[in-house]
């Protein structure tokens, strides 16, 4: 078993600094774009880049999806705990494990019907200017919920072990 | 639809995350009605792909570059020696700083972080109690979401289709009235109260000194007019100008201050990529929320509803208002205005209250719930910094929040302060 968490940690370690990789090139992207507009066409060359536009957007999807699978493994994401805090600790325990399960459901759900958005509709859209099919796209979504699921199944197991707690929860730091 | 607020508002109290909350809700009006499940992806990949939403991770990122890579310090350094030698120049230069920082960073949380570690610190040194410092630093930072750039305007402007610029704009002239009127509760308080030494003035060290720190800080106080100037003079897209901000941050943090080593970069990237895609995730589901909202024509209902009570728009502000404060002091600020934001907008729009204004009415009452218990991320922030409990930080923090509110109300009833620059 803590074979199995050494692993999935060190997955998501790795997603993580993926994020930042993704909003890197995003970055590059993004400013690429700038220079063409005004430095190159300044200097009387124009030529126009409307891909970097198109991939920074595909980029923030994938960020976006990766992010919050990540976040399910130590619950990060934004949520109201005041709630289930202040009632007893088990009532607490008991509702968050509720949620977590609720939260299962929908995962199942962006899984499988994410899953057919890519067969059914990624594989015929082209992306207008990149030409590439849009399912690169549209996996962020199955591989997103599929880390969300995996992640909170083992959030669950770890909580359920001697000194867990399902209550817990990290808060993000200093920033929204 | 009210089942529907009803599931949503249950699924908050048992902890659910925000974003999946949302998706949660929807979910029994899509198998009620028979709807295509597939909409559901197709609603989040049409409300995520957006090239406005770059913004978020690019300003969240160029707050942090600018707080670890001496950027902040310089301009602290430069509003003490600014206000400085008032009664309460301490705390006065915390406000001023963070209206410098807020023309940089788009965040408020990040802007009272920023401040709140060089500036809690230095206030006790000079003789101010903590409680009072970390409620300036609470209080002022709310000024970052309110003068531009401001994630949250960003977000509102790509939930009902509003230009980011004009928002933008319209936080310049709120923005400057809530700093100064801050400033002079301070000046006020700290008379009363005695609060910080008094250091003895000659015009002479005061000159010197202001010409001193503004030659430390002359290349980060070029940022604001790069961000501002490019957005307002119409250069920038308010994306183009995040990533010159960023550019801007890493040149100078990197290169110029040396304050980044290289090995730090990849943490600062996946930070701000994760805490911003945290937010995002939020957008997503929020507009399967208010699809199936839409498909049971609820902005309608609500609008007639409130009409109901009063069809006059200085009482539809007024309940705005309330209603806001209260949400505020318990909701995530994000999430309240990604909820509420298409179901109060068309309802001002009907009104006929111009909808920039109300964008900005919901912007900034929304960032005083940043700052008001028991829910207010600024107010962790402070507290976290200054090492003093909620309790303690509340009295100091309650003239702070009255002026705040009265500032609120005179924004909400003044549209020419938000309108008065859109061109």
């Amino acid at each position: 078993m803590r074979m199995v968490f050494g692993i999935l940690d060190r997955v998501n370690r790795a997603v993580y600094y993926a994020l930042g990789f993704l909003l890197a090139i995003i970055s590059i992207v993004v400013l690429m774009q700038v220079i063409v507009r005004f430095v190159l066409t300044a200097a009387g060359i124009n030529i126009a880049a409307p891909w970097t536009e198109e991939l920074a957007r595909y980029l923030l999807v994938w960020m976006i999806f990766l992010g919050a699978g990540v976040g399910c493994r130590r619950m990060q994401l934004i949520a109201l705990t005041f709630v289930i805090n202040w009632l007893p600790p088990w009532l607490g325990s008991a509702a968050r494990l509720l949620a977590l399960c609720l939260c299962l459901w929908l995962f199942g759900i962006l899984l499988v019907y994410g899953w057919q958005f890519v067969q059914l509709i990624g594989r015929s859209e082209m992306s207008p200017v990149m030409q590439i099919s849009k399912s690169w796209v549209y996996w962020a979504m199955p591989v997103g919920a599929a880390l969300m699921i995996v992640n909170t199944l083992a959030f669950i197991a770890e909580a359920l072990m001697p000194g867990g707690d399902m209550r817990a929860t990290s808060s993000l730091g200093a920033t929204e | 639809m009210t089942f529907l607020v009803l599931v949503m508002l249950g699924l908050f109290a048992l902890s659910v995350p925000i974003a999946f909350a949302l998706g949660l809700a929807a979910l029994p009006y899509f198998l009620e009605k028979k709807l295509p499940l597939i909409a559901i992806p197709q609603v989040i990949f049409d409300s995520l792909d957006s090239f406005v939403l770059l913004a978020v991770p690019l300003y969240v990122l160029a707050g942090r570059l600018m707080m670890t890579g001496g950027v902040a310090r310089r301009l602290v350094e430069f509003a003490v020696s600014l206000v400085g030698v008032l009664r309460g120049g301490l705390a006065a230069a915390t406000v001023l700083t963070s209206m410098l920082f807020a023309t940089i960073s788009g965040s408020s949380a990040a802007t009272a972080a920023a401040i709140g570690s060089t500036l809690i610190p230095e206030m006790e040194k000079k003789g101010y109690p903590r409680p009072f410092a970390a409620a300036v630093v609470a209080s002022s930072g709310e000024l970052g979401v309110i003068i531009p750039p401001s994630v949250p305007m960003v977000i509102y402007a790509v939930i009902t289709g509003l230009s980011i610029t004009d928002l933008f704009i319209a936080g310049i002239l709120p923005g400057l009235l809530i700093g100064f009127s801050l400033i002079l509760a301070i000046v006020v308080v700290s008379s009363i109260k005695g609060y910080g030494e008094r250091e003895t003035f000659t015009l002479k060290t005061y000159v010197l000194g202001i010409s001193a720190a503004t030659r430390r800080a002359s290349l980060s106080l070029v940022m604001p007019f790069i961000i501002l100037g490019g957005i307002y003079g119409g250069v920038f897209t308010p994306t183009e100008a995040a990533v010159a901000a960023v550019a801007y941050a890493l040149i100078l943090g990197c290169f110029v201050y040396r304050e980044i080593p290289f090995r730090d970069l990849p943490k600062i990237f996946a930070e701000s990529a994760f805490t911003s895609a945290v937010v995002m995730v939020i957008v997503g589901f929020a507009f399967v929320f208010a699809y199936a909202m839409a498909l049971m024509q609820a902005p309608q209902q609500i609008a007639s509803a409130i009409r109901g009570v009063s069809s006059n728009p200085l009482v539809f502000l007024l309940l705005v208002n309330l209603f806001l404060f209260v949400v505020g002091m318990f909701m995530e600020t994000f999430a309240a205005l990604i909820i509420l934001a298409p179901v109060l907008a068309p309802v001002a729009t009907q009104l006929g209250i111009d909808p920039v204004h109300f964008g900005l009415i919901m912007i900034v009452n929304l960032a005083i719930g940043m700052v008001t218990p028991p829910v207010g991320v600024n107010l962790f922030v402070a507290c976290g910094i200054a090492n003093v409990s909620m309790e303690q930080l509340m009295r100091p923090l309650l003239v702070f929040l009255g002026v705040l509110v009265i500032n609120m109300l005179i924004i909400t009833y003044v549209p020419w302060l938000s309108l008065a620059l859109i061109r």
